[in-house]
């Protein structure tokens, strides 16, 4: 009998499979190889079925051959079997029917434990604090900070990076075992992007072997890595390409593919959305969401952006910084929980006016006219549904919608 | 371009590159194999060519007969991956913060070099006071290539006297130092040892040709003292007698006029020109007072970072520019090099050491040592087995670009992962 965490795992694969989702189900397979040791041929096979499908998805759409789609599907299938079977004849193996090896630890290891800390720049013309801030973070967990421009993020980030000196408070790294001041053996653990990304010199692929065997991913071991990154990330077709050679997104997905490829235990990427178009950012997040997740190899992801939506689909804790103070700094899914009102955001047409009119029968109801969008305040009860659909009633045309009650979205609108 | 280079790589050395690019990653950055192989095939042809070319050494400045035979591959060879890491750019950005402590601790370094006497730092210093007065007469040099034709037709003279003191008289290079100036130099110094030494190169080539035995001339040696028949007009005579054989001689290939450098003396205290010693005192103490400013804020902060970094260019760009003005001889020049060596060994085993990891410190100082011994060997032992001089502004622009290279090929492999994992946190 498969332990639960693998049946669910496994359960994705057959629904992605069955959807027919070809680009999610190669990677979710790769991923399963990441988090499971299997047969390398199995591997190998995944690996190989990644690439084909990369290699599918780079030609246009009306030249992809529906044949050459169906045998992929069909050898993912066939995969998903094949990965079924193994992992159950493993597991027979233990004899008790589980692997607790291959289950995520219970408690999540802290990898980085600040306690107020705070970070004061002086120059002649301007002060800039970063404010009293606590911050945890752990393996598979994601924690996103946003706020406005100049707040203090990649400060905060090139803190926990080690890049930079706090100016009060205390900061530790419990996962690591080392010595507070072991710089050197703290940033063995710890990858980081910034947002500027500096060009890469030679071929790209070869800068990816490259920083594998200087952390110790050595001979075939590192071909196999590699090869895995390469083909996980979908970056098949520019591997034997140079820096100067492909777009924004990529270059950022190769500085990913170089942060990963030697099993950090904790990645912070400043604004990684920044360059990224709404499609690849989606991928991007989905891949961070996973690659964090990892039962063998999670990691703790630590990312600013300004994208808040997207930021907070993935990220379990979040921290939104604004002049100078923490307006909130805690669990994505406790957002919001202890509101008094319910706050919504739409574009429309109509006035201000007329939204009042229409929802005149409601009670507690307020309208906040920005300009370009509207702000609804009602009573904790009211469901989006309802008041979407009291709009619609009274032929308000509603051209975007949405609920920010649990987002962090309405620290930005109520403290503008 | 990097895909076009790439195809003249042979298999083996693509097979040799992708085992240590996975297996060695840090001798694999150096490029040392592309190096060796590319060297060794560009010097081979150079001196295919020069047996080709029936050309006496003594007809082509020394320079060129350098760049000819060494430095166009090498430095090509060297270009082309420089330009693959590109380190001289990347050095410094991927942080802008970290360059100050790097360059603190490039200072400390080089320091701690300077202040062993074997460093050869010392006696850098010590030519720099004292042929300060000379670059004044550098000036009235009108052009390169001026000088360079001078340096040809005065040749002999050059001989003379490189075997007065021990090494070149850097004034016939660019000054027009005429023969009257040279005998009466000649004759107003030590001449009894001049004579000597002269007359003994004289009867080892030919002894019949002359009234003295080497014996005797051991004798005027020592007693500081020529025998009355040493006029200033039959040492004239000589000379000129002398230096037509000797030109005769080295057409036929028969002795290499480079051979006679025999090593340089100190100069005494006497022969500084005070006037112009601050110089060399100030670009001396610059990095002292420095080193100084560093522990007192060892917090390095902005400023003090800036200051040192000062520090630290001037003592830089000081070594550079006794390179650019031929102050150093070539020995001096290999001092150089193991001082270089030494603070960038150093420099790495402070930055590890800073790090709390001598490990891995003890490591990268014993492979840069390592690297410096091999590149040091290629690019220069064939210089030192033909022993020909790399003197004169066109080599030592040479040597100061080859010793940029090298610092870049030092630099490279290991910016990429120190350059993050080598400081402790910036204050800013």
């Amino acid at each position: 009998m498969l332990s639960t965490n693998l049946k669910t795992r496994l359960d994705e694969l057959y629904r992605l499979a069955e959807e027919q989702d070809l680009s999610r189900l190669s990677r979710r397979i790769l991923d399963f190889f990441a988090d499971y040791h299997l047969a390398p041929a199995l591997r190998n096979d995944a690996i190989q079925l990644r690439a084909r499908y990369n290699e599918f998805a780079a030609n246009e759409q009306a030249e992809q051959d529906p044949a050459e789609r169906a045998e992929m599907m069909q050898s993912a299938h066939d995969l998903i079997s094949e990965i079924a079977t193994a992992l159950s004849q493993q597991l027979a193996q233990d004899g008790k029917g589980t692997d607790k090896s291959l289950l995520p630890s219970q408690e999540p290891d802290l990898v980085f434990s600040g306690r107020a800390i705070t970070k004061t720049f002086v120059s002649p013309k301007f002060v800039f604090n970063l404010p009293d801030l606590d911050l945890d973070l752990r393996l598979g967990e994601i924690t996103g900070i946003v706020g406005e421009n100049g707040n203090g993020k990649t400060t905060l980030l090139r803190i926990v990076a080690g890049d930079l000196e706090i100016s009060g408070g205390n900061i530790s790294y419990p996962a690591f075992d080392v010595a507070a001041a072991d710089w050197y053996r703290i940033k063995q653990n710890i990858a980081f992007i910034p947002q500027a990304l500096k060009a890469w010199k030679g071929f790209l692929k070869e800068n990816l072997h490259f920083t594998a065997a200087i952390h110790g991913i050595r001979g075939q071991e590192n071909e196999e890595q590699v090869d895995f990154i390469i083909h996980r990330l979908g970056l098949t077709q520019y591997e034997d390409a140079l820096w100067s050679e492909i777009s924004s997104g990529y270059k950022l997905r190769f500085e990913l593919a170089r942060a990963l490829v030697w099993n950090p235990a904790l990645l912070i990427i400043d604004e990684p959305l920044a360059n990224l178009d709404i499609n690849t950012q989606e991928v991007f997040l989905q891949d961070l969401r996973y690659l964090a997740s990892s039962t063998q190899n999670p990691i703790s992801i630590l990312l600013s952006s300004q994208h808040l939506h997207e930021v907070e689909s993935i990220a379990d804790n979040i921290i939104f910084i604004k002049n100078g103070e923490a307006l909130y700094n805690g669990s994505m899914q406790e957002f919001g929980q202890d509101r008094e009102e319910n706050l919504f955001e739409l574009t429309t047409s109509a006035t201000k006016s007329d939204i009042l009119a229409a929802l005149e029968h409601l009670e507690d109801i307020s309208v906040e006219d920005r300009g370009h969008t509207k702000i609804i305040r009602t009573p904790v009860d009211m469901a989006s549904n309802k008041l979407l659909g009291e709009l619609v009633k009274k032929d308000i045309a509603v051209d975007y919608f949405r609920d920010i009650s649990t987002s962090t979205l309405k620290l930005f609108r109520e403290n503008d | 371009m990097e895909r076009k280079l790439r195809k003249f790589v042979p298999t083996f050395l693509q097979k040799i590159d992708r085992d240590w690019m996975l297996n060695r990653p840090y001798l694999w950055a150096t490029k040392i194999h592309y190096v060796l192989f590319y060297g060794l095939i560009g010097l081979g042809l150079s001196m295919t060519f020069g047996q080709l070319q029936p050309i006496s050494p003594s007809q082509i400045s020394i320079s060129t007969s350098f760049l000819i035979t060494l430095s166009i591959p090498a430095l090509l060879a060297l270009a082309y991956w420089w330009y693959r890491l590109s380190v001289i750019f990347s050095q410094f950005a991927h942080d802008t913060q970290i360059w100050r402590r790097n360059f603190s601790l490039i200072l400390l370094g080089s320091l701690l070099i300077m202040a062993v006497p074997t460093s050869g730092w010392f006696i850098m210093e010590w030519r720099t006071m004292e042929v300060r007065n000379e670059l004044n007469r550098l000036e009235d040099t009108k052009t390169l290539e001026q000088g360079v034709h001078l340096f040809t037709s005065v040749m002999p003279v050059k001989l003379y006297w490189t075997y007065w003191d021990g090494h070149y008289s850097e004034r016939s290079w660019y000054y027009n130092y005429s023969r009257e100036d040279a005998i009466d130099d000649f004759m107003g110094l030590d001449k009894a040892q001049i004579a000597a030494d002269f007359l003994e190169m004289a009867h080892r080539y030919n002894p019949d040709s002359y009234p003295i035995s080497a014996e005797e001339l051991v004798v005027a040696y020592h007693n500081r003292k020529l025998p009355s028949q040493f006029t200033r007009d039959a040492l004239w005579h000589w000379r000129q007698d002398l230096m037509k054989r000797l030109n005769y001689w080295e057409e036929l290939g028969a002795i290499n006029p480079f051979r006679l450098h025999s090593g340089y003396a100190l100069p005494s205290v006497e022969g500084i020109n005070w006037k112009n010693i601050y110089p060399g005192i100030l670009l001396f103490l610059i990095p002292f007072l420095g080193l100084g400013l560093a522990f007192v804020y060892l917090g390095l902060r902005p400023f003090i970072g800036f200051v040192l970094s000062l520090s630290a260019l001037a003592t830089v760009f000081g070594t550079m520019g006794q390179f650019m003005t031929y102050r150093v001889e070539i020995q001096e020049f290999f001092y150089g090099m193991m001082a270089l060596t030494g603070f960038f060994s150093l420099y790495f085993g402070f930055s590890k050491a800073a790090a709390k990891n001598w490990m891995r410190s003890a490591q990268s100082i014993a492979l840069l040592v390592g690297l410096t011994a091999i590149y040091g060997l290629l690019l220069f032992g064939p210089t030192v087995l033909l022993d020909m001089r790399t003197q004169g502004p066109p080599s030592a622009l040479v040597m100061s670009g080859i010793l940029t290279l090298l610092i870049a090929l030092w630099l490279g492999p290991f910016q990429r992962r120190f350059n993050y994992l080598q400081t402790s946190p910036t204050t800013f």
